[in-house]
């Protein structure tokens, strides 16, 4: 190529005469480039004598033909001497032809003249010297016309502006610059004022006469930006960058846009948001904060997960009343991330209330990235923002993006908290004789005498004895610790940024439960300073160690009668109350804080790894690829020691149990993209492939028989050891194209389209395709709305339409697959396989249609934005674990089938800064999402296992049960409404007409409300979160009926004793074959246990104070901050449980958090 | 110029890419499973699915499950064998007030079911082979047809009528309605059946861990009494009897492993490790002055004659308070994990006492009066009982059936079912137990089954 180049040139040159055979191919390139580079910008239409045009270092016989196009001037030259031309780079828009010929012949060693519509071209007789010079004459006076010669520049980093516009108040005409920022003004009137503007910058507006009087050096501040003489005639003009939340970078799929021109639906939260929570998980910071995203805390132990649902749920789910949420799909810096938001854990945590494994339990693997890390995280929701991520985009994708570097001195910067958490809301428990009182209450009501078999609390114990086992169990302040610090800096074409964080967080329980992280990140950037080639590379690895209980025994703290003994003294475990073992006064008791001894401990390292490199090949034209690699890596050791077992338990054995996990991702993306301006247009068009290879793998080893408790952190002493090991693969490879087309900054039209193929289906099913359309409309730029509607500053319309995908489903599930019984047993010398699945070779993709509109306002200037969405997205050929009875050997097949899920809804955001002067201001932002879930169709459902599960028009959390009825007055037990209308305590649950519907516990809305107030050094800011919404109250949760040997809390006092008594709850009871024993049951599946469970709660408030005295700077500190966060400081609601988010009863309610805080730069 | 060779050869190389897509999507299979072919293409793999069903019994043994112990504490409580001492969740069975959202229901149906899938899927993938010969075809086919009958019997025992679950076809058994009792008779006995002669000649005979023809016809004797085709019944348990089987002199040593009289016996192989009925019956510490976990019946204790040797052998007490509890020692060793010795006893699914029984009242029901009472004696003897005394044919009739509680107590549910099967349960329970109904002979479908396949029906109540 490089032999081949000399000759092609001169090819060229001559071409057009030559017409050599064997050049067609050349031909048909060089016709490619034209029509890239001039045919967009040339106005349609017939001959005129203005001139649009727009292109970089064209060459001058392409101007020509430009020009014979659009004015059908014909050009007359000889080619040695156009072969000598320098190529044009200009950017105009409905120029005058003789304006555009100075312009274009400005830097030429040629001259023109016109005659009779012809243009000759001829040297010019005397060579000018430099080319700025030539434009000496750009400010003349001229009977009251002037010309200017200028240039436009980013006025931070002096880089030009391309495409800038230059318009007269109040006149036709006017001139956009070209890619150096460039630009002439002919012959304007002198008493004319000059509009400069480009998008994302604050405009300038200056009267022409005023640049005349400028001498040169000299410089004019024009509102925020300014205009300087420069060398010649030349005038810069800097424009500064705006601070309108419409310009802010806002990271999209394979790119970033802004606010202002991006037609899809896409949320974001900033690092300002995220580092003023004192939150130890990033998904944590995001509650409350996005419209659309709901994000629920399921414990308030250090690590618990968070469920994450983008705009509601969009499949069914296979496991009753326990919908597994649709996660949306996580990548960090383009690469998926490995885990997504699946347990890290493969053994039993104290968060495995429900079966190990689910969402819900375990370790959140978002845990191991630090906030601090974090530039921002976009949440994207519409076909347009998520069908490039064709098949796994259906539940919306959330991309998180880690700190960028910033050129320039280098700075440091270091933020350090201490905070104290502690339990946020749970209901008083009975106190001992507010409990013993209740027990003889329920044996009195069962006219049955209690004795110490029946009720060792009441016989056996001592009943003045009174313990808040609440307390006991996690009563403690668990501090946290964090500290961050960022170093970053670099030239102009190398930057670097290097951060480093400790986050410690404790846990309430007793012992050494804490969870920590060490995270370091690096990130470097180089571009040449030709700018063509951008290499970036990034890379964050964090180590976390959460060391929590292995067991999840904490039912207790709740259950346990509080005069029950004492269940520790000091370290040691106590098994026994007399000499008399606990197993043997409760049938199989063991000491619930057995729990303390048994620890898990997690370490997990991860790497997210990225390096993007880009190459401009030709102007515009970018040739990248992004390399990903991400790795998850978990060590688990679960120590179950004799020494927490109780002694008289003849199956007690030392185990141990390891686990040692992996999740690698690697993704590799090569991309195309075209980027071009011509005159009024922009297009951007990408189009790209995605290779992605994701495989986990667990192996657990369980230590048995070990001999003493002090070997039990080495597997070695094991007497006997068994291991599982489970692998998991997944591929997935795609293409996938985008253009964006801009015209006039008014219109927008955005086409996605994506191929995929998944190896979680059979060969034959693994491809889909996918696409979306986006468009929108800034019709406030549209000179009509503007002089009609003045107070609106920023208007948009937007809407989209497409389809996304889901695969999310087990791999190998096409087939019938055994495994190892992987137990320590083996019979007659074998070992056993079991069945893993029902084999189903048909299932592919599920296909969700989304559709949006979207309508963006600003006013007075952009000071308030306001956004409202309304989408509807329909989830069909619905991919799930299909229920199955039982009887099939399985609960669940893989399958497609006909369902459709309709998640509607409408998005609000409101934000604002009605006050901002130098002392105080005051920024606030609303947030409001409406959803509405339903079952759209479902053909078929009266003979399909969803049945009594799902009723089609209804919400997919819709609650059937029974329809609580109040008490029977004449034997104080609950009773429920029957099919006939009849009253029954006890409803069978088989006739389905017994079964009502009773509501859903989806949000009604939800929200956040946050106001930032600044005065002087001092800022405050409020974050409010809210939810509207219905949910089981603690009674739900009640496994057995009040009366019986289990504590319960003060609400439950309020039972019915007599006829006649106006009581919340039925009688008392402790025997198990009364009739208010099952009532209890049925009580519990009623809508008797659906209670309001609404919320506002004080999610962030946080004090901060800004040192700004000389003092700081003489010690060469930039900035310094102290600050006081608090998270969950409280919760307004009439919620009758703990906690009205997490709505577990038995377990622990979100932390409150309170933290100190130190933040300086030097 | 430089610039289109550029570009001309990234398109060519994105094509290139691109092509290779489609093979990129291929993965291998899963490297910690096997495919269903796989498995039943290799002889020691095959053998190695049917062994999963064995396994599952003794999976677990500090909870019980189906195959270990549900079926044997449960249907005990609602008969009346067994009660907890003290108010706990099981109490409702003890009272007959099972609710059809009960997790033990839902435990026993479903593990059942699971059961018969592997079954099934055994059963298909040994026809399906190329890789295993013909031999270990019949035996796989064999045995797997075994646990297919032997899982609905059980169901069928407390739940009635179930559904027939024939092949591993999800689309067909999600549908699946019960079957009625008759017909779940027949296609038992047909599996049976048909196991009987591919397992006959497999060389096992004398492997009572492992499903071998006795066990089958064992098995059969059991349904023909149930389904009252006496000569069949006499027929197969005669065979049973001819294996070779014995009765050992101490009921101290019927449920160890090793024994005699063992026609089917799962073994423990864990070194430590006891039966589930063990663990569960046994109290932790004899000596405390608490309740065992589950208690006898002061019935069935009060029912044992004076001199009963299986009194001593199989039932033990302890003083808590001021009462005695008794509890079961049929299994006498709970699971001890710091011990390295191999188990000691087994899991009795089938034993020639009730070989014996179920002789003794097939022939008296065909009349032969004196033979019911040679075998009657044969268990008697063994109790160190003195011989039955002739009478009327109810007089045997009695006598067995007062045999068969005593007998086999706390083993397999087989009381509840000899109450229902005779007709006699409203009679017997109706006195014992506050509020019983009719309806309570059935336990109620789990309401999980019914809430997922609209084609079941449940039980009255």
């Amino acid at each position: 190529m490089k032999k081949t180049a000399p000759s092609s040139r001169a090819g060229l040159c001559r071409g057009i005469l030559l017409r050599r055979p064997g050049r067609t191919m050349e031909k048909a390139m060089k016709l490619v480039i034209i029509l890239l580079t001039i045919a967009l910008g040339v106005s349609a239409g017939g001959f005129s004598q203005t001139i649009t045009f727009s292109g970089k270092d064209v060459p001058l016989q392409k101007v020509f033909a430009a020009i014979k196009k659009q004015t059908g001037y014909l050009s007359v030259y000889d080619y040695d001497l156009v072969e000598s031309a320098k190529p044009v780079t200009l950017s105009v828009y409905g120029m005058p032809l003789g304006d555009f010929l100075d312009a274009v012949f400005r830097d030429q060693p040629l001259k023109y003249a016109i005659d009779n519509r012809t243009i000759l071209i001829t040297r010019k007789a005397i060579a000018v010297a430099p080319p700025l010079a030539a434009a000496s004459a750009a400010i003349a006076a001229d009977a009251g016309l002037v010309s200017i010669t200028g240039q436009v520049v980013n006025g931070v980093t002096n880089e030009p502006l391309a495409g800038a516009s230059l318009t007269l108040k109040g006149q036709k005409g006017g001139a956009a610059t070209a890619a150096d920022g460039r630009f002439i003004l002919r012959n304007i009137p002198a008493n004319a004022i000059l509009s400069v503007s480009s998008l994302g910058y604050a405009p300038m507006l200056i009267a022409v006469s005023r640049l005349q009087e400028m001498s040169p050096g000299r410089s004019l501040r024009v509102g925020p930006g300014h205009v300087t003489h420069g060398t010649g005639e030349l005038l810069i003009f800097s424009l500064s960058p705006s601070d309108s939340k419409l310009d802010d970078a806002q990271v999209i799929a394979y790119g970033t846009t802004t606010m202002r021109f991006n037609v899809g639906s896409i949320s974001k939260v900033s690092r300002e948001e995220i580092a003023s929570q004192p939150v130890f998980d990033p998904i944590a910071a995001l509650e409350g904060r996005v419209p659309g995203l709901l994000v629920t805390t399921t414990s308030g132990v250090p690590g618990a997960p968070f469920k994450i649902q983008v705009r509601g749920q969009n499949t069914l789910g296979n496991i009753p009343g326990r919908i597994i949420p649709d996660n949306p799909y996580i990548i960090i810096d383009g690469v998926p991330f490995g885990p997504q938001n699946s347990s890290l854990t493969a053994l039993q945590t104290v968060n495995d209330i429900g079966a190990t494994g689910l969402p819900g339990t375990g370790m959140s693997p978002l845990s191991t990235i630090n906030p601090a890390d974090i530039e921002s995280i976009e949440v994207l929701k519409d076909a347009d923002a998520t069908a490039i991520y064709g098949a796994r985009g259906a539940n919306g994708v959330i991309l998180i993006t880690t700190r960028k570097n910033a050129a320039g001195k280098t700075s440091f910067n270091t933020s350090v908290y201490t905070g104290y958490n502690t339990l946020s809301r749970t209901m008083p428990l009975l106190s001992t004789p507010q409990y013993l009182a209740l027990r003889r209450q329920a044996f009195l009501n069962d006219g049955v005498a209690p004795d110490s078999v029946s009720a060792p609390d009441l016989f056996v114990f001592d009943t003045t004895r009174h313990t808040n086992f609440l307390h006991d169990f996690f009563g403690l302040t668990a501090p946290s610790v964090s500290v961050n610090s960022f170093l970053e800096g670099g030239t102009a074409t190398n930057t670097f940024s290097l951060g480093a964080g400790y986050d410690r967080i404790g846990n309430l329980f007793p012992g050494n439960f804490d969870n920590n992280r060490v995270s370091i990140s690096a990130r470097l950037h180089h571009n040449s300073t030709d700018r063509r080639l951008n290499i970036d590379f990034i890379s964050n690895f964090s180590y976390s160690k959460d060391n929590v209980p292995g067991s999840p025994s904490i039912t207790q703290a709740y259950t346990l009668a509080p005069d029950f003994p004492a269940l520790r003294h000091g370290d040691s475990l106590v098994w026994s109350y007399k000499g008399v073992g606990f197993s043997n006064i409760y049938s199989g008791f063991a000491n619930p804080l057995s729990y303390l001894k048994q620890t898990e401990e997690v370490s997990a390292y991860t790497l997210v790894g990225s390096m993007q490199i880009g190459y401009e090949v030709l102007p515009g034209l970018t040739v990248r690829s992004n390399f990903g690699f991400n790795s998850v890596n978990t060590r688990e050791m679960n120590i179950s020691p004799l020494d927490g077992q109780d002694p008289l338990d003849s199956y007690k054995q030392a185990t141990s149990q390891r686990a040692a996990g992996g999740n690698y991702s690697w993704t590799i993306e090569p991309q195309v993209n075209y980027n071009r301006k011509f005159g009024l247009s922009r297009l951007d068009a990408l189009a790209g492939a995605t290779f992605q290879d994701m495989t986990s793998n667990t192996l657990t080893v369980t230590g048995t028989n070990y001999t003493n408790d002090a070997l039990l952190r080495t597997i070695s002493a094991a007497g006997a050891v068994t291991s599982n090991e489970a692998q998991d693969i997944y591929k997935y490879n795609g293409g996938f194209g985008r253009v964006n087309y801009i015209f006039n900054n008014k219109y927008i039209v955005n086409l996605t389209g994506r191929v995929d193929g998944s190896s979680r289906f059979r060969p034959g099913k693994q491809w889909g395709h996918f696409g979306a359309v986006g468009a929108g409309w800034i019709f406030s730029e549209e000179k009509f709305f503007k002089t009609a509607v003045p107070v609106i500053s920023y208007g948009k319309i937007r809407g989209s339409y497409g389809t996304t995908g889901n695969d999310n489903v087990g791999n190998y599930q096409y087939q019938a697959n055994w495994g190892p019984q992987g137990s320590i047993y083996n019979y007659n010398g074998s070992n056993g396989y079991s069945p893993l699945n029902l084999a189903n070779p048909d299932f592919s993709w599920s296909t969700t249609k989304k559709t949006e509109l979207g309508l963006e306002l600003g006013f007075w200037g952009d000071k308030l934005l306001v956004t409202g969405d309304w989408y509807m997205n329909r989830s069909g050929n619905q991919l799930v674990q299909y229920t199955l009875p039982t009887q099939t050997g399985f609960r669940s097949v893989t399958k497609n089938f006909e369902a459709v899920v309709e998640n509607t809804g409408w998005e609000f955001v409101l934000s604002s800064t009605p006050v901002k002067t130098k002392i105080f201001s005051w920024r606030t932002a609303f947030n409001l999402s409406i959803p509405r879930n339903k079952l759209a169709a479902f053909p078929n459902i009266e003979s399909s296992p969803y049945y009594l599960t799902y009723t089609v028009g209804k919400s997919l959390t819709t609650i059937r049960g029974y329809k609580y009825e109040g008490i029977n007055d004449t034997t104080g037990v609950y009773q429920f409404r029957t099919q006939q209308g009849g009253i029954s305590s006890r409803p069978s649950a088989y006739n389905k007409d017994n079964q009502f519907i009773l509501g859903n516990f989806d949000p009604t809305f939800y929200g956040g409300f946050r106001n930032t107030f600044s005065y002087k050094g001092w800022q405050l800011d409020i974050f409010l979160e809210f939810r509207k919404q219905r949910g089981n109250t603690y009674q739900a949760s009640l496994g057995s009926p009040p009366g019986t040997l289990s504590n319960i809390p003060v609400d439950a006092l309020n039972t019915w004793k007599n006829p006649g008594d106006h009581a919340r709850y039925q009688r008392l009871t402790q025997d198990y074959s009364s009739g208010a024993f099952p009532a209890q049951g049925y009580y519990n599946g009623s809508d008797g246990v659906i209670g309001d469970a609404s919320y506002i709660r004080a999610k962030t408030v946080g004090v901060s104070y800004s040192i700004n005295s000389n003092l700081i700077r003489k010690i060469g500190m930039n900035a310094c901050r102290l600050y006081v966060n608090a998270q969950n400081l409280f919760t307004i609601t009439g919620y009758r449980g703990n906690d009205p988010e997490s709505q577990q009863y038995y377990g622990v309610p979100p932390l409150r958090t309170v933290a100190t805080g130190l933040n300086f730069n030097f | 110029m430089r610039k289109i060779y550029y570009l001309s050869l990234l398109s060519s190389g994105m094509l290139l890419i691109l092509g290779g897509c489609r093979k990129f999507v291929q993965i291998p299979p899963p490297p910690d499973s096997l495919i269903s072919s796989q498995l039943f293409g290799d002889s020691s793999d095959a053998v190695a699915a049917l062994s999963g069903i064995y396994i599952n019994v003794l999976q677990n043994t500090n909870t019980i499950n189906a195959s270990s112990g549900l079926l044997t504490l449960y249907p005990g409580m609602t008969a009346d064998e067994l009660a907890p001492p003290f108010p706990g969740s099981d109490a409702a069975y003890a009272a007959n007030n099972i609710i059809e959202t009960d997790q033990t229901l839902e435990s026993i149906w479903s593990q059942c079911y699971n059961d018969i899938y592997r079954a099934n899927a055994c059963i298909e993938g040994a026809a399906a082979s190329n890789g295993i010969s013909g031999s270990l075809k019949a035996r796989i086919t064999g045995e797997a047809k075994f646990f297919r009958a032997f899982y609905h019997l059980n169901l069928t025992n407390v739940f009635g009528g179930v559904p027939l679950v024939q092949s591993t076809d999800y689309n067909v058994n999600a549908k699946l309605a019960r079957s009625g009792v008759p017909d779940i008779y027949q296609a038992v006995i047909a599996d049976l059946n048909s196991a009987d002669s591919l397992l006959s000649g497999s060389g096992l005979d004398n492997i009572p861990s492992r499903v071998n023809h006795y066990a089958v016809e064992a098995l059969l004797a059991r349904v023909y009494l149930y389904n009252k085709q006496y000569d069949k019944a006499d027929e197969y348990a005669t065979k049973v009897l001819a294996g070779g089987y014995s009765l050992p002199a101490d009921p101290n040593q019927v449920f160890l492993i090793g024994s005699s009289e063992a026609i089917l016996q799962i073994l423990p192989t864990y070194p430590g490790d006891e039966t589930a009925e063990g663990n569960i019956f046994l109290p932790y510490d004899p000596s405390s002055p608490f309740p065992p976990n589950y208690m006898l019946d002061s019935g069935l204790v009060n029912a044992f004659e004076p001199d009963d040797l299986r009194k001593d052998a199989w039932v033990s007490s302890l003083t808590a308070g001021s009462d005695v509890y008794y509890y079961p020692t049929k299994y006498k060793l709970r699971s001890d994990f710091s011990s390295t010795a191999p188990p000691t006893e087994g899991y009795m699914w089938l034993r020639l006492a009730e070989q014996y029984l179920i002789r003794a009242e097939a022939r008296a029901q065909q009349g032969d009066v004196s033979g019911a009472l040679s075998d009657l004696d044969a268990i008697r003897e063994r109790a160190g009982l003195t011989d039955a005394v002739a009478g009327s044919a109810a007089d045997v009739q009695a006598a067995i059936q007062k045999e068969r509680r005593i007998e086999l107590f706390c083993e397999w549910g087989h009381r509840w079912i000899d109450l229902k099967r005779t007709g006699t349960i409203d009679a017997v329970l109706g006195k014992e137990k506050t509020g019983w109904a009719p309806s309570d002979a059935l336990w109620p479908i789990p309401y999980n089954e019914i809430r997922t396949n609209p084609f079941l029906t449940p039980n009255p109540s």
